[in-house]
């Protein structure tokens, strides 16, 4: 069978996330581009879902779409208590932790 | 109308039920009243309750729950037993310490509760869609917790976990969607049979899902190269909550992993070498790096990262032998690893330092805690007669038995190398003066805890046969 279209738009998206991780400085962006990663999966999820047939697809991809939405608020969350204490949300001016 | 294997499928995760609604209850009982022997006392209940809702469950035969989504067999029910002694050790702990403001403490206490079903769902999931709800519980609820003291340090140790531990469980959702775009299912023995007649041309695709699935576990272990959040969250992290990263989540990964192994089987093939490599790898970066920590949790979290190269053996030989040398080691390991925390937590409670330095001259502080101390890092080096040494042996043993004598060498060389720096801590205990003079007794709820592991971690170690007899029946 050869790969659908939107297979190759579920790959960049994955690259585009790692970039973005590996790039942005502001942790709200890089939980940005985690997002990203994540809905990745779903669109392959939903794809994939279409081509097997059943909702065993669509249902997951509806699980992480909930889980995302848990994962932002318990990241905005830490990064709240951060920027209370450091006064910054730059993930690469936060570097108490060494050894 | 509830269908009847709902109904069924609850009876027999009733222990994971009463824990979890327990958890909420201790949240909101800490919201209202403000009270920490309030919500210390309900969680003393529940996990009283649950305990003997577990015992009960001992008896009933392996049964698949909520139409194929989790397993409850053996195996899963040791896993549940050491999930529910985690918590158990870890809330005495939490008790004591006094890193977490009281404010918080049934959060605190209901969050700890959490993840003790994360950590039983994880070793039950028997379903793509499963393993991964398990994976983000436990996760969600650690990054909370790491975050907990909301000093700087802790607050940035939360997001460290966080960042790192959502980009694997990212990649490794990604790699369950190839998974179940090649095999067109999500049900574990499903896909089982769905690779078993898959096209070879097809077979590299697999492998890659399968590795990217790793990812997220080999992260959730820390891994070599997916530790480096390892030493950083754990330095930030309130101490109890240190502890329990360190078995708690391990254990758990290792449970998932050996039913993705099994799942997997057809293609493991293309993964097994790397893994093989960096099981030694694993094991000698962790005790390399340990040698020079100063900082008391820093050592534990390279200590654990070594301990888990060793418990890697086990997973990489891939033999009934392996699996059962990996839960003989995850039970000693729950209690000299929680037994030299909760020294950990004895000795920074009484001293506000993390530094190895706060250990000098403990034998003439508090005699007794300076020889449970001793006991469980002798236990965590692998000296005969304690508990570590027997599931050491029984991990080197599986790997000679399955002609891997190459790893069992790297085990054995690495436990030399980890000698020195646990030996090291003992020296400070013993050899030297105190910084203090004045006597250094724990709290009742620790000195349970010391009690407890080092108990088990010396009867055990004379009289493996128990742990033998209940591992057996499990493989």
């Amino acid at each position: 069978m050869a790969p659908h279209p939107l297979l190759f738009t579920s790959c960049a998206l994955v690259a585009l996330g790692v970039y973005g991780i590996l790039t942005r400085r502001n942790a709200i962006g890089i939980l940005l581009a985690i997002e990203l990663i994540l809905n990745a999966a779903s669109l392959n999820f939903i794809l994939f879902g279409r081509w097997v047939g059943g909702v065993d697809g669509q249902a997951f991809a509806i699980f992480v779409i909930a889980l995302a939405a848990c994962e932002a608020a318990v990241g905005l969350a830490i990064i709240m208590g951060l920027y209370r204490t450091a006064k910054t949300v730059l993930a690469d001016e936060v570097n108490l932790l060494k050894g | 109308m509830v269908s009847a294997t709902l109904v069924e499928s609850l009876r027999l995760w009733l222990p994971e039920v009463i824990l979890g609604l327990g958890a909420m209850g201790v949240v909101l009982c800490g919201a209202l009243t403000h009270r920490r022997a309030a919500a210390a006392m309900l969680t003393a209940v529940v996990l009283f309750a649950s305990a003997v809702l577990l015992v009960n469950a001992q008896a009933t035969p392996p049964a698949e729950g909520f139409f194929g989504m989790i397993r409850l067999d053996p195996l899963a029910h040791v896993f549940r037993w050491l999930a529910w002694g985690v918590v158990a050790l870890v809330v005495l702990m939490a008790w004591c310490a006094s890193d977490v403001s009281p404010k918080w403490f049934g959060e605190y206490l209901g969050l700890l509760m959490v993840v003790g079903v994360g950590l039983m769902l994880m070793a039950e999931a028997q379903h793509l869609l499963m393993a991964y709800l398990a994976i983000e519980l436990v996760s969600l609820t650690s990054y909370l917790l790491v975050a907990l003291t909301r000093d700087a340090r802790s607050s940035e140790a939360g997001l460290k976990y966080l960042l790192f531990g959502a980009l694997s469980s990212g990649i490794m959702l990604f790699g369950m969607s190839l998974l179940f775009g090649v095999t067109g299912e999500l049900a574990f023995p499903a896909i089982r049979e769905a690779l078993e007649r898959l096209p070879s041309s097809q077979m590299r695709l697999c492998a890659t899902a399968v590795g990217l699935v790793s990812v997220g576990l080999a992260f959730k272990i820390s891994m070599v190269p997916f530790h480096l959040w390892t030493p950083d969250v754990y330095e930030g992290a309130p101490v109890p909550v240190t502890a329990m990263l360190s078995v708690g989540p391990k254990a758990a990964g290792f449970a998932l992993w050996i039913r993705v192994i099994q799942m997997v089987e057809p293609v493991w093939g293309a993964i097994a070498p790397a893994v093989w490599w960096l099981t030694v790898v694993t094991m000698t970066v962790g005790n390399l790096a340990a040698l020079s920590q100063t900082n008391v949790k820093r050592l534990l979290a390279y200590s654990t990262i070594g301990q888990v190269g060793y418990l890697l053996i086990g997973l990489s030989v891939r033999t009934a032998a392996g699996i059962e040398a990996i839960l003989v080691y995850l039970a000693a390991y729950l209690f000299m690893n929680l037994g030299a925390f909760a020294c950990v937590v004895a000795v920074v409670t009484d001293s506000g330092s993390e530094s190895v330095d706060a250990f000098r001259g403990l034998a003439r502080r508090a005699p007794v805690l300076a020889l449970c101390c001793a006991v469980f890092l002798l236990s965590l080096a692998g000296l005969p007669p304690l508990f570590g040494f027997i599931g050491k042996f029984l991990l080197f043993g599986a790997a000679i038995q399955s002609q891997a004598v190459w790893l069992a060498v790297a085990g054995v060389v690495n436990s030399a190398i980890a000698l020195y720096y646990y030996v090291n801590i003992i020296r400070q205990m013993y050899l030297l003066s105190p910084q203090q003079a004045r006597p250094l007794r724990p709290a009742a709820a620790v000195q349970v805890a010391l009690g407890v592991c080092g108990v088990a971690t010396v009867v055990f170690g004379v009289f493996p046969s128990g742990v033998f007899a209940w591992i057996q029946g499990v493989i």
